[in-house]
């Protein structure tokens, strides 16, 4: 497939699915009602539905989807792994912790931006100590390895956290976030997760040539003038802003980032650069697509985004590793 | 014309000393068969070459200090086929050999013209074209061998280096292989490249290096380097002397060491 075509048709798609999401809600609003509120001239209620509860809803799921489809293809591309995803730097993990512990100590029942604060502040620790562990020259292997132990590390101190949870409901309510979820986010949560998503983003899409020549190898990369310490930097700040802020808004939200470049890799000939913009995009779609369907199927019981991106999100990573066993028999 | 002068090349890794004291000048048009046994330090010299570990002792191209050049200068000017053969993803062949470009274009351009261009070149010279389509993992080992030198090639660098890059392919691509990088050196380029197959190196290469330990054991033309005396001592195999059209040919037939 042309890989205009293929740009074309995932804007198209997740401008269709943001459209849907903004359509859809308890609230029952028809089309034009929700038309009209969203552009601030239908009546009251409707408006407050449309800009205050479904609008950031939908923004953020675009935003979180793209950091996660994005950060998944890099980190591939950076690890040469196909089995990489956003997770094997621990950064959501820590990011995680740092909201865990915002619940934890009640911050979060104080003022509301406490909880993305906080996570955003697990994840910059996180990356501290990720550079720190990994050492300067570090080889992809080492830093999956720190990756490996911070996340480890990260989600025993949540369990501790978890384990001596004042009371049941505080538990409940770790538990709970932990599934990850895009349900009652303000436009706060837009303003303040989007600055650092985009920033991390635009450092993830500006390794697109350096990832291209690491899959012939790192040397021969560095043969042809790609600084394999400069890349993993950028690999490791981008990824670390993006998905940091991203967990800090939504919790933990699986499968995305490991799911969707495998989808799209043979639609670019493997190509990692332009599997970039296109895993973006589809993770966009597919976070788009799941937080529509957590509301249709069970409305007004708030299944949990991560959870239905975990059930779907498994039984076709399975069905992924049975095609490639297949492939290689 | 292109020079490169390498002196007094140290390399440690992991605490031990694995080219020891290194130096030659070479010039373009040579072809230069680096040889020596397994372990003797032949790629780590390549790689010391290429800026990918860090060395002591002085290399210069054009009198112009290698480790003062910026990455991307030293990749316009020095391009490498390493002995690994591994592609991680199914990219087209068109796709490989256009990544040669990547020194050349600024970021967050596309290939322009020349280019194209280039890698069209890149791709007849190597014999690759006809496969342009095909996805790299699928290839025979020597067709690949052929597209990773046509991605060097892309590179239109001055100096090219290449480690085994006959390794493991069949008498017809090896030969095959080693006509390119002699057409290379021909066209005023400067080729070097490790070899384990001393009729070949002896025929094609216009010089060689015998590297034994770390060290230079020989320089020169191949009857002053390939003598019994050097295989005894370097190599520790008695090997059978021929001529072949005025090229010399040898054997190995017993392991002495």
């Amino acid at each position: 497939m042309k890989f205009g075509l293929l740009v074309g048709l995932l804007v198209g798609l997740v401008g269709v699915l943001f459209c849907v999401s903004l359509g859809v809600g308890p609230a029952g609003l028809d089309p034009v009602t929700a038309f009209l509120g969203l552009i601030g001239i239908g009546n009251r209620a409707a408006e407050l539905v449309m800009q205050e509860i479904r609008l950031p809803r939908a923004m953020l799921a675009i935003l979180v989807g793209a950091t996660l489809g994005l950060s998944g293809a890099v980190l591939q591309g950076y690890l040469r792994n196909p089995l990489a995803d956003p997770g094997v730097l621990g950064i959501g993990a820590s990011a995680s912790l740092g909201a865990v512990l915002a619940i934890y100590t009640g911050l979060a029942a104080l003022f509301p931006l406490a909880l993305p604060l906080a996570a955003i502040g697990g994840a910059l620790i996180a990356v501290s100590a990720l550079l720190l562990l990994a050492g300067r020259h570090a080889t992809p292997l080492m830093l999956i390895l720190a990756g490996i132990a911070i996340s480890s590390l990260a989600t025993a101190f949540t369990s501790l956290a978890l384990n001596l949870s004042p009371n049941p409901f505080a538990a409940l309510e770790i538990v709970f976030w932990m599934l990850g979820s895009l349900t009652d986010r303000s436009m706060l949560h837009v303003w303040l997760s989007a600055p650092f998503i985009v920033l991390g983003c635009v450092l993830l899409f500006s390794l697109g040539r350096s990832l291209d020549a690491l899959s012939l190898g790192p040397d021969v990369a560095a043969s042809m003038g790609i600084r394999p310490d400069r890349v993993r930097l950028v690999a490791v700040l981008g990824t670390t802003s993006a998905v940091g802020a991203a967990t800090a808004v939504s919790g933990t939200i699986g499968f995305v980032g490991l799911v969707v470049p495998h989808l799209l890799r043979p639609l670019v000939g493997s190509q990692p650069s332009r599997l970039l913009p296109v895993s973006a995009l589809g993770g966009a779609a597919a976070v788009q697509a799941a937080d529509i369907a957590v509301r249709v199927i069970a409305p007004g019981r708030d299944l949990k985004l991560g959870v239905l991106t975990a059930i779907v999100g498994a039984p076709f990573f399975l069905w992924l590793i049975l095609e490639q066993r297949r492939r290689l028999v | 014309m292109t020079s490169l002068s390498v002196e007094n090349l140290h390399v440690s890794l992991g605490g031990r000393e694995i080219v020891q004291g290194v130096s030659f000048a070479a010039k373009g048009g040579e072809f230069i068969g680096l040889i020596g046994p397994n372990g003797s330090g032949k790629t780590t010299l390549l790689r010391a070459l290429l800026g990918l570990i860090p060395s002591t002792g002085s290399i210069s191209l054009n009198n112009v200090d290698l480790r003062t050049m910026a990455a991307k200068q030293r990749a316009l000017n020095m391009s490498y086929v390493a002995q690994e053969r591994d592609a991680t993803w199914p990219l087209s062949v068109e796709t490989v050999v256009s990544l040669g470009r990547t020194p050349h274009i600024a970021p967050m351009q596309q290939l322009k013209a020349v280019d194209r261009d280039a890698v069209e070149a890149a791709m007849r010279e190597a014999d690759v074209a006809d496969m342009r389509e095909r996805p790299i993992t699928e290839l025979s080992g020597g067709e690949r061998s052929r597209v990773l030198i046509a991605r060097a090639l892309a590179q239109a660098s001055s100096v090219m280096l290449a480690d085994e890059p006959t390794s493991a392919l069949d008498p017809a691509h090896q030969i095959r292989v080693t006509e390119i990088f002699s057409g290379l050196a021909a066209n005023g380029r400067l080729v070097l490249m490790t070899c384990h197959d001393l009729s070949l190196a002896a025929r094609f290469c216009t010089r060689l290096l015998l590297l034994s330990n770390g060290r230079l054991e020989a320089d020169g033309p191949a009857r002053q380097v390939l003598t019994a005396e050097n295989l005894q001592r370097v190599y520790g195999v008695q090997a059978f002397f021929g001529e072949d059209e005025d090229k010399l040919v040898v054997v190995p037939r017993s392991a002495t060491g």
